[in-house]
């Protein structure tokens, strides 16, 4: 159940090209690192396979369905599958941290029993078992914004957690977090790939954190793919190709 | 350069003072007005009045006793005294000479208040509308007894004579004057009235200003022309003052609170969809996003992802708006919309101007009482 | 939850102690609140049903008090919702909602609403000649046609009738395309309009000059000159041939309702200004961080917060009448109104800006030895100015709004006419007003925003 991208292009309304006939595959299990500097296109990328962004042309397709030819309804049965991660945590900061965690579960659930906020005690009971996981179980009551960053991260990990993800989409989990906590944040995410075997495509900002986790990774410079290979294979002339002439490597 | 500003400089100086010069003759300002006698006396009147409320009046009670007395006697004598009446009971002769004085005796009328005989006269060709003489003044005693010497004067021969009426007035205990207890009831209805308007207001806001929310509706030509109608809705609605739609509602659904609950309802609908469509426009779009891509559908999209971020704000402004209400529904009775303003404004017009300052001091309580609670709780929800 | 305590179970009997017992200071106070409220209803409506109520808030709130001490999750909503129940049932009651009278009186709101999409603004100046034609009411001979000649000719069906028998009218030979109107005049001079279903009977000659039309004799015989019985009256119908001479003119109540609007606008900038000058010397007499020191400084501190306050809650349109009687009628009355509202909430924001001013100036100049008024000279007035301006503006558009309204108590401008317009059921007139008042209103709001927006 490979995801295949195919020539994936991303024009936004302002006439910006966001990305350029990208193309790669994914195979089952696999953690894919994608790198780039600011604007390169990594999330437009990542917000195209689940089509939170609507891609300009070219196709998605995942477990032999393409999501981009996906009514609504089977978008929705598709995206219930793919877990995702954002930068800012995306939470839900007036609400608990349970309910963030069980609005995971919205993709499976009974649309208008859910209106009323009303969750089954099985839901609960896995919501709690997610929150363990990362292990936030004693602050299920508390709201949100009371969380640290890296505490706030992790309820996002749970929340991806309750869809039982087949694909994990992070976009810049730990940019927001200082480097201690994001070994701690990436170590759960590499926890799913290697345990659950969950593929992960994962957009990363330093190079050692590529190295750390990643088994390949994909370079992205203006929306056009530049590199494709394994983290090892990135070496100066790679570097800079990928992040432009000045740049400087640091780490790694 | 520099010249032209000051030529513009001046231009605009002329132009103000133009302005304030032909609204000074409009407005027809004469601060004398202010002072002239007759209004200082009026003016004066008022605010004494204001400060002094009628909070508490003293009980008043009053019995009548009345008897006829013919005058003079066909007899020539005056004949014995006889009791006439229930309770308080009077003696009198049925019949005097004139010029004579004769002793009137009363019992069991309340002990120790003022009792005043006087003369009623019924209408006659010297009387027309009849009239009164008073007899005399006396108290009674501690037995609830009086004894008064009363002169038969001349002018009762001329009417062949009038009844006798014995009045005992007292002043008893003090106690809340009905002012007062009309004005309470008025002012817990003013507050209902706010609390019902808000009320109805919310429910129809809320839904209305996604439609007015520039992120959620200015989709598409359909979706935009949408957004656009409903904020111009709102912005024309809201240039029309509460009260004026009150006084039309007044004749449409009948004089009483419920026109002022329409009216405060229609002016709250708009100016609250304003403000919760802004607050809906500036909602973190991030939790809508991750919502989304767990595959949820819209309608737990907005359960899930905007609704917990707008309760709080909508709450705040719910309250902040129940308080304008209520400053405004204290002042839709003066064109038919309940309340207390109606009764403030005939208890002026009556001249009545202690008891209006009762109800001008129960407004002020209210409306400080509402406006530090609304603060409070709004810097609690935060 | 953990942190609760658990007082003995016959707390319970009291909801409101058990919550105090438990820790849970808010909610017994919020418990006592509520409970004082409903009690307070109950006995000020009397109905057995709030007493109910009273009663089912005490057993819900027990419930959950139960809840809370087997250590399962609270459970509020059902006492929350007889308390809500209690409180809008009697909101219901009190303002005596009649949810079907909108719709049921909706005829009463109709013609507003035929009005705002035709509101008074223009008239055609206009020549009418007039034929008149004698009926005789009620019949005493057999009704024949009758015609009559100018111009032009012109039949009715019956030269008698009586209230509600109906007629034809024809004519020739007027001017093409001239527009007509029937009336009918009775013995004593009053003229009526004719109408059919309700609304003025008018129609036009067609290109020939020809026109026809059928209606029903009205009502008009006048009370108390009834004509004896086997007599008859002579009523007259007539027909107006109205011809437009030159073309549309502001009607009278556009042009009534434009200078009642400039006065309108009149009166809020006075009552703005005036107000403006005298709320910025007193706001600084009402801010704690310039009337802290001495004893007799707090004093005028508290004062002027007081007055401030006082005054501020008493609506615009109280001081209306008050003022109204003070002064007489007019929009002297208003503007003073207006004015004395303004200066205290004004004032009351002015304080707060100056509260909140940066102390670090105020500081400095102190420190170099100027006295207070120099501090306040140079420290405080060139912070507060441009925030005093943009509350000023501010004002002034609710003022704007408010004089729309100060004169239903006789306080001048457009309001005075409104009301009476109103009162009169003038609904085109009504509907002018309205228009005229949301353009003005709308216009100085657009400016007003733009003038804070470039001072802030
Ligand atoms: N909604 C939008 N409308 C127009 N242009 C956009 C929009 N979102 C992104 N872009 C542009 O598309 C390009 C790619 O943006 P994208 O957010 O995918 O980059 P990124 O690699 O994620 O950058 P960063 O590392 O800063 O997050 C940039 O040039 C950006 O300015
Ligand atoms: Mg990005």
């Amino acid at each position: 159940m490979p995801l295949i991208v195919d020539r994936l292009t991303k024009i936004y309304p302002d006439g910006t090209r966001a990305l350029h006939e990208v193309s790669f595959t994914v195979d089952d299990g696999e953690f894919v690192a994608i790198i780039g500097l600011s604007g390169a296109g990594k999330s437009t990328l990542l917000r195209c396979i689940n089509r939170l962004i609507e891609p300009t042309s070219g196709r998605v397709i995942w477990n032999g369905i393409d999501i981009t030819a996906a009514s609504p309804r089977e978008l929705r049965r598709i995206r219930r599958q793919i877990g995702m991660i954002f930068q800012q945590f995306n939470l839900v900061k007036r609400a608990t941290v349970l309910t963030n965690v069980l609005t995971g579960r919205l993709g499976y659930m009974n649309p208008w029993l859910s209106l009323l906020g009303y969750f089954p005690p099985s839901e609960v009971q896995r919501a709690m078992q997610a929150l363990e996981r990362v292990g936030l179980a004693d602050l299920a009551d508390k709201r949100a914004d009371e969380l640290s960053g890296g505490q706030q991260q992790r309820v996002g990990i749970a929340r991806a957690l309750m869809q039982e993800p087949r694909l994990l989409l992070a976009d810049e989990p730990v940019a927001s977090l200082d480097p201690v906590l994001a070994h701690s944040i990436l170590r759960y995410i590499e926890e799913l790939n290697r345990k659950d075997g969950v593929t992960v495509l994962c957009s990363l900002h330093f190079l050692d954190l590529v190295h750390r986790y990643a088994t390949r990774v994909i370079g992205l410079k203006d929306g056009i793919k530049v590199f494709d290979g394994r983290p090892d294979e990135i070496d100066d002339r790679r570097f800079k190709e990928i992040y432009g002439q000045e740049a400087e490597r640091i780490g790694g | 350069m520099h010249r032209h500003r000051r030529w513009l400089q001046i231009i605009g100086a002329l132009l103000a003072l133009g302005i304030y010069a032909g609204s000074w003759h409009v407005v027809g300002i004469d601060l004398r007005k202010l002072v002239e006698p007759q209004a200082a006396r009026r003016a004066q009147e008022i605010f004494t009045a204001f400060l002094t409320p009628e909070i508490l009046v003293p009980e008043r009670g009053a019995q009548r006793v009345e008897a006829p007395m013919r005058v003079p006697c066909e007899s020539g004598n005056t004949p014995e005294a006889v009791g006439v009446g229930e309770g308080p009971r009077l003696f009198l002769p049925p019949c005097a000479s004139p010029g004579a004085r004769i002793r009137i005796r009363g019992e069991g009328f309340r002990p120790g208040s003022e009792l005043v005989l006087r003369w009623v006269f019924a209408p006659s060709p010297q009387l027309p509308l009849g009239g009164e003489l008073l007899a005399g003044r006396t108290r009674t005693d501690a037995a609830g007894r009086f004894e008064l010497d009363v002169e038969v004067r001349p002018l009762l021969a001329q009417e062949g004579g009038a009844r006798l009426q014995a009045e005992a007035r007292w002043e008893g205990r003090w106690q809340v004057s009905p002012a007062l207890t009309r004005t309470m009831e008025l002012t817990l209805q003013t507050i209902f009235l706010a609390l019902m308007a808000t009320t109805l207001a919310t429910v129809v806001a809320a839904p209305l200003s996604f439609l007015a929310a520039r992120n959620i509706t200015a989709r598409g030509p359909a979706g935009t022309a949408v957004y656009y109608i409903t904020r111009t809705t709102f912005n024309v609605v809201r240039s029309i003052e509460p009260l004026v739609v009150a006084a039309i509602f007044a004749t449409w659904v009948g004089f009483g609170p419920f026109a002022g609950v329409l009216a405060l309802t229609v002016a709250t609908v708009v100016n609250l969809g304003k403000l919760f469509s802004e607050v809906i426009e500036t909602i973190d779009p991030g939790p809508v996003e991750a919502i989304t891509a767990t595959g949820a559908n819209s309608l737990q999209v907005i359960r899930y992802a905007v609704i917990p971020q707008i309760t709080l704000p909508f709450l705040a402004f719910i309250i902040y708006h129940w308080d304008i209400n209520i400053r405004i529904s204290t002042v839709v009775g003066f064109v038919g919309g309940g309340g207390i303003g109606y009764q403030l404004k005939l208890w002026i017009d009556q001249t009545d101007y202690h008891k209006a300052g009762t109800a001008v001091w129960a407004i002020i309580a209210v409306v400080s009482a509402m406006d530090y609670a609304s603060a409070r709780l709004r810097e609690a929800i935060r | 939850m953990a942190a609760e305590r658990r007082p003995p179970q016959g707390f319970a009997i009291i909801p409101g102690l058990a919550y105090y017992a438990m820790g849970l200071r808010t909610l017994a106070g919020i418990w006592l609140g509520v409970s004082l409220t409903l009690i307070g209803l109950a006995l000020w409506r009397g109905h057995l049903w709030l007493w109910i109520s009273v009663g089912l808030w005490w057993i819900g709130t027990g419930y959950d008090v139960r809840r809370r001490f087997k250590g399962r999750r609270p459970r509020l909503w059902p006492a929350a919702l007889v308390a809500l129940i209690a409180v809008y049932g009697v909101g219901w009651e009190v303002t005596e909602i009649q949810p079907l009278a909108p719709f049921e009186r909706f005829d009463k709101m109709r013609p507003y609403l035929i009005a705002l999409t035709q509101p008074d603004l223009l008239t055609y100046p206009t020549e009418r000649q007039i034929y008149r034609i004698p009926v005789e009411v009620p019949c005493t001979h057999p009704p024949a046609p009758r015609e009559t000649r100018g111009e032009a000719r012109i039949w009715l069906s019956a030269d008698c009738a009586q209230a509600g028998d109906p007629l034809t009218l024809q004519g020739e030979g007027l001017p093409a395309g001239l527009s007509l109107e029937l009336w009918w005049v009775n013995p004593i001079g009053e003229r009526q309009r004719i109408l059919q279903e309700g609304r003025p009977l008018s129609l036009q000659a067609d290109a020939s000059g020809r026109f026809r039309t059928a209606f029903l004799a009205p009502r008009a015989v006048p009370l108390g000159f009834e004509p004896p019985p086997g007599q008859s009256q002579t009523h007259f119908l007539e027909l107006h041939a109205v011809r437009v001479i030159g073309g549309p003119r502001p009607s009278e109540a556009l042009l009534e309702v434009a200078e009642k609007m400039g006065e309108t606008v009149a009166i809020a900038l006075l009552a703005t200004t005036f107000a403006v000058w005298i709320a910025a010397p007193l706001s600084f007499l009402a801010a704690r961080n310039l009337m802290g020191g001495s004893l007799p400084a707090r004093a005028i501190y508290y004062a002027m917060r007081g007055f401030f306050n006082i005054v501020r809650s008493v609506e615009p349109l109280i001081f209306g009448i008050v003022f109204v009687v003070w002064v007489g009628l007019g929009s002297f009355a208003g503007m003073l109104a207006l004015m004395v509202h303004s200066i205290a909430a004004l004032g009351k924001l002015f304080s707060e800006v100056i509260e909140h001013i940066d102390p670090g100036p105020v500081e400095a100049l102190t420190a170099t030895g100027a006295n207070r008024l120099q501090v306040v000279r140079y420290a405080v007035v060139p912070q507060v100015v441009p925030e005093f301006v943009s509350f000023a503006v501010y004002r002034w558009d609710i003022n704007v709004r408010m004089s729309t309204i100060i004169g239903f108590v006789g306080g001048g401008g457009i309001g005075f006419r409104l009301s009476e317009w109103i009162r009169l059921s003038a609904y085109r007139q009504v509907a002018t007003a309205v228009i005229g008042i949301a353009l003005v209103v709308m216009a100085l709001d657009y400016v007003s925003a733009q003038v804070r927006r470039r001072i802030v």
